[in-house]
C-alpha cells in the first residue's frame, strides 16, 4: 500500500542547477553540519527501540510514536491540507512501523522511512482525492520577454509591504492556501525542506526523484508561492 | 566604450531569464564562483533581478515561517487507542 514511488518526470532540469557541490555556507536555509548532527543522535537513540520495537515490544512503538509522531502529524497534515484529516494516515504508519519493523536492516534509515511511509501516504491520500486544489503554475510564474528582460517592468519589490499590509494569521493562511495549490509532490518537497530542514539529497531519497529534480521542483513551487503573494499585493506575478 | 554600451553588454552576459533560474542555486550557496560573480554583476545594474531577488527570498521566507500543525490531544489519544486494540489483536492471533 505505501509502495515507495517513483516519478515520471525525475530527469527534467533548470539551466545552472546541476552538479552543485554541497555546503551551503550562506544559505539561508539550515546548516547541514546542524542538520545531520541532529539526525545521528536521533538514530544513536532509535537502536535500542528498534531492536525492541523488532521483538515485538508494544512499549517501544508507543516511545517511537512519542518521539515522531509529532513531527510526522505535522508533514502529512501539510501535504494532505483541507484534503483529509492526518489521524489515519499517521495511525496506518505506525501500525505498518510495527508489523514490517523486522524488515529494517540497521538503525541508519529508520527516520527517513517513518518519513517515507508518511509522505507517501499522504501523497496517496491526496492524489485520489476529489478535493486536491492543485492549479496550473503558468499565471504565476515569471515571463521574460524575448530578449530574457522581464516581461513586466518595473519588477516591483513588494517584500516590505507584505507585513505592513497582513497580519501575521492572514499571512500564514495566505501561504497555506497556496500551498495547497501545489502539484503534490511540489508541496511535499516544499514542506520537507523549507518545514522539516531536510536536504535536497534526503528529499530526493524520500520523493523518489533526482537531487536535479528536487532542486528544480523546489525552485518552481517557490516561484509560483511568490507569484501568489505578487498577486495577491495586486501586482503581476511576472 | 560608453557607458550605455558597458550596461548592455554586462545584460547581454546573463540575461534576467538566466538570472531567475540561478536563485536557487545562488540562496543556496552552490554556484560556481564565475556563475555567482555573472550573477551578482548583473544584479549591480537590474533593479528588476534584484526586487525579483527580494520578493523570492520573502516568499521563502514567509513558507518557512509557517507554524507546524499541532497534533489534537484527542487525535493521539485515538491512535494511540487504535494501535493498542491492534496489537493485542495481532496478539491473540498469533
Ligand atoms: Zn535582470
Amino acid at each position: 500500500m505505501l509502495a515507495y514511488r517513483s516519478m515520471t518526470d525525475q530527469n527534467c532540469s533548470v539551466e545552472g542547477l546541476s552538479a552543485m557541490p554541497q555546503m551551503p555556507a550562506v544559505s539561508i536555509f539550515p546548516s547541514a553540519t546542524a542538520r545531520l548532527n541532529r539526525k545521528r543522535k536521533a538514530e544513536f537513540d532509535d537502536t535500542d527501540l528498534i531492536e525492541r520495537l523488532k521483538a515485538g515490544d508494544e512499549q517501544a512503538l508507543e516511545a517511537i510514536f512519542n518521539r515522531y509522531s509529532a513531527k510526522l502529524y505535522n508533514v502529512a497534515q501539510r501535504i494532505l491540507g483541507e484534503v483529509a484529516d492526518a489521524e489515519e494516515v499517521i495511525q496506518d504508519v505506525f501500525w505498518t512501523a510495527f508489523r514490517k519493523a523486522k524488515s529494517f536492516r540497521g538503525t541508519a534509515q529508520f527516520s527517513t522511512w517513518l518519513y517515507r511511509l508518511t509522505v507517501n501516504a499522504a501523497l496517496g491520500k491526496v492524489r485520489r482525492s476529489k478535493k486536491n486544489k492543485e492549479v496550473e503554475y503558468e499565471d504565476y510564474l515569471p515571463k521574460f520577454q524575448q530578449d530574457g528582460h522581464h516581461s513586466v517592468r518595473p519588477v516591483v519589490d513588494w517584500s516590505d509591504t507584505l507585513d505592513e499590509k497582513y497580519a501575521e494569521r492572514e499571512l500564514q493562511q495566505l501561504l497555506k492556501d497556496a500551498l495547497d495549490q501545489l502539484k503534490p509532490v511540489d508541496k511535499s518537497a516544499i514542506v520537507l525542506s523549507d518545514m522539516e530542514g531536510m536536504s535536497d539529497k534526503e528529499i530526493a531519497v524520500m520523493l523518489g526523484l533526482t537531487v536535479s529534480a528536487v532542486k528544480t521542483r523546489l525552485h518552481r513551487a517557490r516561484l509560483f508561492l511568490r507569484g501568489k503573494l505578487a498577486v495577491h499585493l495586486g501586482h503581476s506575478a511576472a | 566604450m560608453t557607458p550605455r554600451n558597458a550596461v548592455t553588454k554586462a545584460l547581454t552576459d546573463k540575461t534576467c531569464k538566466e538570472i531567475t533560474d540561478l536563485i536557487f542555486g545562488y540562496l543556496n550557496d552552490t554556484l560556481s564562483p564565475s556563475v555567482r560573480r555573472d550573477f551578482k554583476r548583473h544584479l549591480r545594474i537590474c533593479s528588476d533581478c534584484v526586487n525579483f531577488l527580494h520578493t523570492y527570498k520573502k516568499a521563502a521566507s514567509v513558507t518557512r515561517s509557517i507554524r507546524p500543525e499541532e497534533i489534537p490531544l484527542k487525535v493521539r489519544h485515538n491512535i494511540l487507542d487504535f494501535l493498542r486494540g491492534q496489537m493485542r489483536k495481532s496478539g491473540t492471533d498469533s
